[in-house]
């Protein structure tokens, strides 16, 4: 898979399920710290970006090493499976959390 | 040299409407003088124009006094520049209002989003919002194409919701919610979870893509992705948030020039005898004078600050522009068309050698 870094593509809006970008892990931890400190998240919330910073350090991780295809597919399903299992709960819902996350991630690679 | 002269001089300060029509006025009193023999002709004047003539002697004639006079209707009515500057003002103020709805974009969604609410049980996902990422609006049911499906094996929360159209997912997503209602009051909450999901989303920088476009979106498989699937809309990506979106601003920006030329019409003509068609042209002009000085605003905006969120084509204004200036090229072809078959009726009588030329001018 060939990935771009998104810093180098800062004008697209990112998002993990429409760009096939990788974002930085200190960014991606910094938006969670901060999404963290300013939202008052239950524990479905909480467990939703846990799921999603998971993702984004997955997908950091592809980008930088040999995992095939089918692998990289299983590990995201597996996170995935988890979220819904204990919480009933998609990664991705166009919720609160999904939404701040990636509304703070953008700003933070400069996107308006 | 001298005729070029003059040409120049008639193109960059040409008489006024007013001053033309007077001027005629002055030549129609002349030939009519002569043609009675109340005028001696001066041979001084043998080489001077028409129009030279007339003022020599009969003076400054008013137009519209000259019609008193001959007793013709002059009730007819037509755009003036005050019609012109007001719309463009109009045009001006629905822009603005536009702009002052993004700026309260987030309050306005807020709002919205608690009128969503009372057709979302329990708060739960919307089936619109089943595909996400971003500018996932402009992939999947936020375009009013309720039959749109997401690919097979697309799943949600672990259950298959691939190959059903979107309004399916809804009404068992308000079945589901709401067990107790019966099958109307189902549609009828499905309809309306629909509509006021698009409408919360309206005041959102993406806004919502054009009637209809998912219909060219294109899934492809794509283990990256949580859902499996990555979907793109080449007609959309083509057409950008730019020119393939409506956002709140469109439509506030559009019922306000609507309204203020309505409300303007209805009071200018409350009481006219003037014609209905002569009115009718007269709002279609003002309309087609307002939309377009609101379009030209956002197409400059749109030249220096294409970030911005006025920078867009609003779609809710440019059609009705369209519709307005092509309706007001109809009903001037349709009074021309009128004027020149009265002029040719009354040419046909002027020939003919059975009527008299008194009877001619008494039938004008």
């Amino acid at each position: 898979m060939n990935m771009i870094d998104h810093a180098d593509n800062p004008r697209e809006e990112y998002h993990f399920e429409s760009s096939m970008e990788f974002c930085s892990p200190e960014v991606v931890l910094s938006v969670e710290k901060k999404i963290r400190s300013s939202m008052s998240l239950t524990p479905e919330d909480s467990a939703q970006l846990k799921a999603i910073v998971e993702l984004e350090l997955m997908r950091y991780d592809f980008a930088h090493g040999q995992y095939d295809a089918t692998c990289r597919k299983q590990m995201i399903q597996a996170v995935r499976n988890k979220l819904i299992k204990d919480f009933s709960r998609e990664p991705f819902e166009n919720g609160p959390v999904d939404k701040a996350f990636y509304k703070a991630l953008n700003r933070e690679y400069g996107y308006v | 040299m001298r005729k070029l002269l003059s040409g120049i001089k008639k193109a960059f300060s040409p008489a006024s409407d007013e001053q033309y029509w007077n001027q005629k006025a002055a030549e129609l009193e002349y030939l009519s003088k002569s043609y009675k023999g109340e005028i001696v002709q001066d041979p001084a004047l043998s080489s001077s124009s028409l129009q030279e003539r007339a003022v020599a002697a009969v003076g400054h004639v008013d137009f519209e006094s000259m019609l008193e006079g001959l007793e013709v209707d002059t009730s007819y009515v037509a755009i003036s520049s005050v019609h012109i500057v007001l719309a463009v003002k109009y045009g001006l103020v629905g822009t603005l209002i536009g702009h002052l709805t993004n700026v309260n974009a987030d309050k306005i969604e807020e709002i919205l989003l608690k009128l969503h609410g009372y057709f979302k049980p329990g708060g739960k996902r919307s089936p619109l919002d089943y595909h996400t990422g971003a500018k996932h609006r402009y992939t999947f049911g936020h375009d009013l194409n309720v039959f749109g499906e997401l690919p097979p094996g697309y799943t949600i929360g672990g259950k298959d919701v691939g190959g059903k159209s979107l309004y399916s997912l809804v009404l068992d997503y308000i079945k589901e919610g709401y067990p107790n209602c019966g099958p109307v009051v189902g549609h009828f909450k499905a309809v309306m979870h629909i509509l006021t999901h698009l409408i919360s989303d309206l005041p959102t920088k993406d806004g919502v893509p054009l009637p209809f476009t998912s219909i060219f979106t294109e899934w492809v498989e794509n283990g990256d992705n949580v859902s499996g699937y990555s979907a793109k809309n080449p007609v959309m990506d083509f057409l950008g948030r730019e020119f393939g979106t409506i956002n709140a601003a469109d439509v506030t920006a559009y019922a306000v020039i609507k309204v203020l030329v309505k409300s303007h019409h209805a009071i200018e003509f409350h009481k006219s005898v003037a014609e209905e068609g002569d009115r009718e042209l007269i709002l279609a002009q003002m309309y087609s004078v307002a939309y377009g000085a609101s379009i030209a605003v956002q197409m400059f905006i749109m030249m220096v600050d294409p970030g911005s969120l006025n920078a867009k084509l609003n779609h809710m204004i440019a059609w009705p522009f369209l519709y307005n200036a092509g309706k007001s090229q109809l009903l001037l072809l349709r009074q021309h068309g009128e004027v020149l078959g009265d002029y040719e009726r009354s040419l046909a009588q002027l020939e003919s050698e059975s009527a008299r030329f008194e009877d001619w001018v008494n039938a004008q």
